[in-house]
């Protein structure tokens, strides 16, 4: 979850200039949206695993990582191949799975599985601010990437508040309430953690503005790309274009 | 240390909208290298007055200047800085390198200076280590030392300093004492660690209910302690002489 | 109560890109330096308030506030949502990047509605309870035109998608009767402890 833990690891795609790599895997995310074709779903998901591979990150975290899609498939693959639509390929009683949607199961898993993995690469092989300045670079408005640097910096103190107060409500019985009580309560602790955060958003701009805030953030430091840059780019570049030509034909 | 006067602050007055008179006729003047300790109970108006002196909120009547220059609210000013009570909202960005660096960059150095600032700033407060961390990553004691890096970057005149032992362990309070010792700057500390505030300034103000009850020797005023039991305070430990208090009546003397 | 990656077509991603860059143009003309840091703490702790569970019978559910964020944040709410979404694909990965346009605009048009609605009333009607009340009513009207999107969406994208377009709104239903209570109470709430806090009050306080 904490994104900078294994920014540190050295790797070729940790070492890949951050604008190079966020074009590359932004343009990777979206050809994988698009593939329908067999063998392309084959290479996308043999890109991704070497992704994760290349990047070294701990193999245990990226399966933690991948949780949420493998819950979410599990009920999903299911429902759309008993959805009937042509032919049944197989049936049980009044139970029967249907070709074409076993087929749009398996490439929905299949693309949200490399898509997943490519991000979690990005994101576990690049700093935040790395990337949100190397966003800058492509003009995104400085507000928008001065937005998403504060907020990534204030999530992490009001998850640490949260679990605070989550505490101290446990300890007074927090748990044990049911039903409209068990909601009033919740939604206090809620409340005040956005008071909080409201009475809090005032402090930081006074102390953002005594050091000089004129509206965006800026930083100083700059990219610099070589040529294993290019490399690593151009052999995504040709295998945007192999997957294109394949979907074509 | 100059002795000429730096900041004079002249019959300031403010009100909160829904709260009367939160300060009244408050005046003082300060010398270049002095030091004073802000002191005062829970809700006195300390804080408000150091949001007055750092131009961000602005006085209902009365001045201040520094250095003859009077402050104009809303602006950008290098000479005084502030350091906010909490260190989470002093550190607001994703590294302690770009949080250090905020104030000399808006400053519109050039890279090279503010990269040595950072460098010396983190120094001073010996948190050099940390300069790729991210705030979130660093304990209670190190985001006040970075915090109080992010002023020393700035390079400020007169430094005012919002409890700025409250949730250091004892060797990193000792070490801003002695990091204290070594600034040749204009200091406003307030604090309820009056035994800190002994060991730093040389001055005290006493503030209760928005007005200056009391200006003088910090020694003095601190150890007067009818003065200090009037304004819910207490005479610190140390200046009572080879006695050693204790809370519960009865508890064994250990020595 | 995101669209994960990999389930639409390209076309609606990028649809959805074009719709969110316009929705965050309006938010950005209207934008003043203060509400730069509103925008972003107040985002954060709504991002992190969406992380708690509710009870509601054996299952819980998460919330989306969007109401909630409507109300507090108004014009600039699309921000919020647009940040809060991408961090929630990127660290916990629930949505995801391919999809992150269209579900801003999922969640950012019935924001900006519920705000719209809660503005015209909040000038009229000064009964907190009342107010909370309609509150409350607004934010599950959010969440269920939110959930008929998507079902829309996933209808269209295919047959096959059919039935799960159907379970998908039948499971999420009871988070709308969940954020309008929520909603409500919380409302109310902020408006006896901190009324600044809500995009209206302060516009009727200027």
């Amino acid at each position: 979850m904490d994104l900078d833990n294994y920014s540190n690891i050295k790797s070729p795609i940790h070492s890949w200039d951050a604008r190079w790599k966020c074009i590359t895997f932004f343009g990777y995310i979206l050809i994988s949206a698009f593939v329908n074709n067999f063998y392309n779903l084959i290479v996308i998901a043999a890109a991704s695993t070497l992704l994760v591979f290349f990047a070294g990150l701990p193999i245990r975290k990226v399966l933690k990582s991948l949780k949420p899609l493998f819950i979410l498939l599990l009920f999903m693959v299911p429902v759309i191949s008993l959805t009937p639509t042509g032919d049944a390929i197989f049936s049980y009683g009044v139970i029967k799975v249907y070709r074409d949607g076993l087929i749009t199961a398996g490439i929905i898993s299949v693309r949200a599985f490399s898509i997943v993995l490519a991000t979690i690469v990005l994101f576990g092989s690049t700093r935040i601010n790395i990337i949100i300045k190397a966003l800058e670079f492509f003009k995104i408005p400085p507000v928008i990437s001065t937005i998403f640097l504060f907020t990534y910096r204030y999530i992490f103190l009001y998850i640490e508040n949260l679990n605070k107060l989550l505490t101290s409500a446990k300890l007074r019985g927090y748990r044990l309430l049911r039903g409209i009580r068990h909601i009033r309560n919740t939604v206090s602790i809620l409340v005040s953690l956005l008071i909080r955060s409201y009475e809090q958003s005032e402090r930081v701009y006074y102390a953002m503005r005594l050091r000089g805030f004129s509206g965006s953030f800026r930083s100083i430091g700059s990219f610099s790309f070589k040529w294993p840059d290019i490399v690593k780019t151009g052999i995504f570049v040709i295998l945007f274009t192999v997957i294109i030509w394949i979907e074509l034909l | 240390m100059s002795s000429q006067i730096v900041l004079k602050v002249n019959k300031l007055c403010f009100s909160y909208p829904d709260k009367k008179n939160v300060l009244t006729d408050i005046s003082f003047e300060m010398n270049g290298g002095e030091r004073i300790a802000l002191i005062g109970p829970n809700g006195s108006g300390k804080t408000t007055l150091f949001l007055l002196l750092c131009g961000i909120l602005s006085p209902a009547s009365g001045g201040i200047a520094v250095n003859g220059k009077d402050i104009k609210p809303n602006q950008f000013n290098t000479d005084i800085s502030y350091m906010f009570q909490s260190p989470d909202d002093q550190l607001f960005t994703a590294t302690v390198f770009d949080d250090v660096a905020f104030g000399p960059i808006n400053e519109g150095l050039p890279e090279g200076e503010v990269k040595d600032r950072v460098k010396s700033a983190l120094e001073r407060v010996k948190c050099h280590e940390l300069i790729d961390k991210s705030p979130h990553h660093l304990s209670g004691g190190e985001k006040r030392m970075v915090a109080l890096a992010t002023i020393l970057s700035m390079h400020p005149e007169i430094m005012l300093l919002d409890e700025p032992t409250s949730d250091l362990d004892l060797l990193n309070r000792r070490n801003i004492i002695t990091l204290f010792a070594s600034l040749q700057k204009t200091m406003i500390i307030s604090s309820h660690d009056l035994e800190f505030l002994l060991e730093t300034c040389n001055r005290a103000l006493i503030i209760d209910n928005g007005k200056i009850v009391e200006d003088g020797n910090i020694v003095d005023l601190l150890s007067d302690e009818g003065l200090m039991k009037s304004h819910h305070m207490e005479k610190p430990h140390s200046l009572y002489p080879h006695t050693h208090k204790r809370a519960i009546p009865g508890a064994p003397r250990d020595h | 109560m995101h669209i994960s990656d990999g389930i639409l077509d390209p076309k609606i991603c990028i649809g959805g890109y074009v719709l969110a860059a316009c929705l965050v143009g309006i938010a950005l003309k209207k934008v003043k330096q203060e509400d730069i840091t509103k925008v972003s703490v107040v985002g954060a702790a709504f991002f992190v308030s969406s992380l708690i569970h509710f009870k509601v019978g054996f299952s819980s559910v998460h919330l989306t506030l969007i109401g909630l964020v409507g109300i507090v944040l108004g014009v600039h709410s699309s921000l919020a949502i647009i940040t809060g979404l991408f961090f929630q694909a990127v660290m916990f990965n629930h949505g995801g990047l391919s999809t992150l346009g269209v579900n801003s605009v999922l969640f950012s048009v019935p924001a900006l509605i519920v705000y719209g609605i809660f503005d015209m009333v909040f000038k009229r009607i000064m009964n907190h309870t009342v107010l909370g009340v309609i509150a409350g009513i607004l934010a599950g009207g959010a969440v269920l035109l939110a959930i008929l999107c998507v079902m829309f969406i996933l209808y269209f994208s295919g047959e096959e998608l059919r039935g799960f377009a159907y379970l998908f709104s039948i499971s999420n239903g009871v988070l709308a009767l969940v954020e309008g209570i929520v909603t409500a109470i919380a409302i109310m709430q902020i408006l006896n402890v901190k009324p600044q806090m809500l995009q209206s009050y302060r516009q009727q306080v200027k």
